[in-house]
C-alpha cells in the first residue's frame, strides 16, 4: 500500500461502505449492489476459505447478501469496520452451512485456497490494516498449539470436542487451553 | 478420574460463543444467557470485532458474474400479490436466509448449527421471533412439544381492515404450510396436527403473511410476508 492509498484512503473507503450499508437499511436496492461490488471478493474468498466448495460458497455469498438486504438495519455505522461485520456474517453463515451438510469430507483447504486466484477488487483498502496487524501479533503472543486451536476453531468451525479429538488432547485441557488464551489475547489487545 | 471443569466466566462464556466452539447444551445456554442479559450480548460482540480481522488475511475470490442477478431476483418486489413465481423463490429464500433477518436475534442465530437436534428431552423446545425486514420483532411463537401448540404473541402486527394474519411454518423443503390465522392483537396457541409434527424442527422458519379474510384461499400464501423468523432451540 503506497501513501496515496494509505490510512486516509482506507478510511474514506469505510466511511463509503458504510454509507452503502445505512442506504440499504433504508430499502435502496442500488446501495446493496454498491455494497455487493465493493466486498464482494473478500466474503466470497472467505465462504470459500471455510466451506471449501465452490458451489457451497456461491449459496452461502447470495444468502449473506439477502441477510444483509433483510438486516442492514442491524448494522451500526459508528462501528469502526463495516468490512468486518460483513466478513463475520459471511464466517458465520459458512461455518453454519458446513455443520448443515453433516461435516461431510469437503476439499482441504488448499485446494479452496487455489480457487481463490482473482484479486480484481482492492479490497484490502477497506480493511483495517493496524487490528489485522495487532491481532496477529497478539496471536503470535500465544503458545504454537493453543494459536492453532484458535485458527482452526476460527476457520474450520470445530467444536471443542472436535478440537480436542483432532489435536489429541482431553476435552478439559482443551477448554483450559482456550479459555486461558482467548484472555490472554484479549489482555494484548487492549494492553498491547 | 477426570477433574471436575471449572465453570467458563462470562468472559470466558462470551469468546467461546463468538468463535463457535460450545456446542449442544453449552451453546444453547450460551445463547439463553445473550438474550437474557445484554452486557453479555454486547461482550459477544465485542469479541466478534476482535475475532474477525483474522478475516482479512483470506484471499479474494470473484464470485461468478451470475451470483448478482441470482440475489437482486430474490430481493425483488414480488410484481403483485399474485405474482406466486417470485413469491415463492423469496419465500424459498426465506427459509434458508431468515436465520439472520430477525435482527435482535440476529448475533444469536448466526451461531446455530443446523444439525443440532431439534427436540431437546427437557424441552420447552423453541423459540422463534418473527421480525420485518427493516424492524425489530413483531411477534414472538414459542414452540411446547408437550402440547403440540405454538404460542404466538404478537408485539405490532398491523393487519389493513378486511384482512387477515396467517402463520406459516416453512420447513427444510421450502414449501410453506399453513398453521392457520392467529389473532394480530391477543395470543394466540395454534395447535400442531400430527401430521405437520415431524416438520417443527430447527430447521423450520415461521412466517406471517396478510391474507384475505378468513385465510388465504389457495392454501399457499398468497399476500404479502411481513415477518419472518427462524426457529431456534433453547
Amino acid at each position: 500500500m503506497d501513501d496515496a492509498t494509505g490510512k486516509s484512503g482506507a478510511d474514506e473507503a469505510r466511511a463509503q461502505l458504510s454509507a452503502a450499508l445505512s442506504r440499504v437499511a433504508a430499502g435502496d436496492r442500488a446501495a446493496l449492489r454498491d455494497v455487493y461490488e465493493r466486498t464482494s471478493a473478500k466474503l466470497f474468498g472467505i465462504c470459500l476459505r471455510i466451506s471449501g466448495d465452490r458451489q457451497g460458497a456461491e449459496d452461502i455469498l447470495q444468502d449473506v447478501y439477502v441477510s444483509v438486504w433483510g438486516r442492514a438495519g442491524g448494522f451500526d455505522t459508528k462501528r469502526a469496520s463495516p468490512i468486518t461485520w460483513l466478513a463475520t456474517i459471511a464466517r458465520n453463515r459458512a461455518i453454519d452451512w458446513k455443520r448443515a451438510q453433516g461435516r461431510r469430507q469437503v476439499e482441504p483447504v488448499e485446494a479452496a485456497m487455489q480457487l481463490a486466484d482473482e484479486r480484481p477488487l482492492a479490497t484490502e483498502l477497506l480493511l483495517a490494516e493496524e487490528e489485522r496487524g495487532r491481532l496477529s501479533d497478539c496471536l503470535g503472543t500465544l503458545e504454537d498449539r493453543h494459536e492453532e486451536a484458535i485458527r482452526r476453531a476460527f476457520f474450520d468451525g470445530l467444536t471443542y470436542a472436535e478440537l480436542a479429538q483432532a489435536m489429541a488432547v482431553p476435552l478439559g485441557t482443551m477448554k483450559s487451553w482456550m479459555r486461558r488464551s482467548l484472555m490472554r489475547l484479549k489482555d494484548c489487545l487492549e494492553n498491547g | 478420574m477426570a477433574e471436575p471443569e471449572e465453570p467458563a466466566t462470562d468472559q470466558e462464556l462470551a469468546a467461546e460463543l463468538a468463535l463457535g466452539v460450545l456446542d449442544g447444551a453449552e451453546r444453547a445456554a450460551a445463547e439463553r444467557h445473550m438474550l437474557a442479559d445484554p452486557v453479555f450480548a454486547r461482550e459477544v460482540e465485542a469479541w466478534r470485532e476482535r475475532l474477525g480481522p483474522m478475516l482479512a488475511a483470506v484471499p479474494d475470490a470473484a464470485p461468478p458474474k451470475t451470483l448478482w442477478p441470482r440475489i437482486e431476483a430474490v430481493i425483488a418486489p414480488a410484481a403483485s400479490v399474485d405474482d406466486v413465481v417470485v413469491q415463492m423463490q423469496r419465500w424459498r429464500t426465506l427459509a434458508v436466509g431468515s436465520m439472520a433477518l430477525a435482527a435482535s436475534l440476529g448475533a444469536f442465530l448466526l451461531f446455530r448449527p443446523a444439525d443440532m437436534p431439534a427436540l431437546q428431552p427437557e424441552g420447552p423446545a423453541m423459540v422463534a421471533q418473527l421480525s420485518a425486514e427493516n424492524a425489530g420483532a413483531v411477534l414472538l411463537a414459542a414452540w411446547h412439544q408437550d402440547r403440540s401448540v405454538f404460542r404466538v404473541t404478537p408485539a405490532a402486527l398491523p393487519v389493513p381492515a378486511g384482512r387477515s394474519p396467517e402463520l406459516w411454518l416453512i420447513p427444510a423443503d421450502g414449501r410453506p404450510r399453513s398453521l392457520g390465522l392467529i389473532n394480530p392483537t391477543g395470543q394466540t396457541d395454534v395447535v400442531i396436527n400430527a401430521e405437520l409434527l415431524p416438520l417443527v424442527t430447527g430447521e423450520a422458519t415461521l412466517a406471517i403473511s396478510i391474507e384475505p379474510r378468513g385465510g388465504s384461499p389457495t392454501g399457499q400464501p398468497t399476500g404479502p410476508v411481513v415477518a419472518s423468523g427462524k426457529m431456534s432451540v433453547i
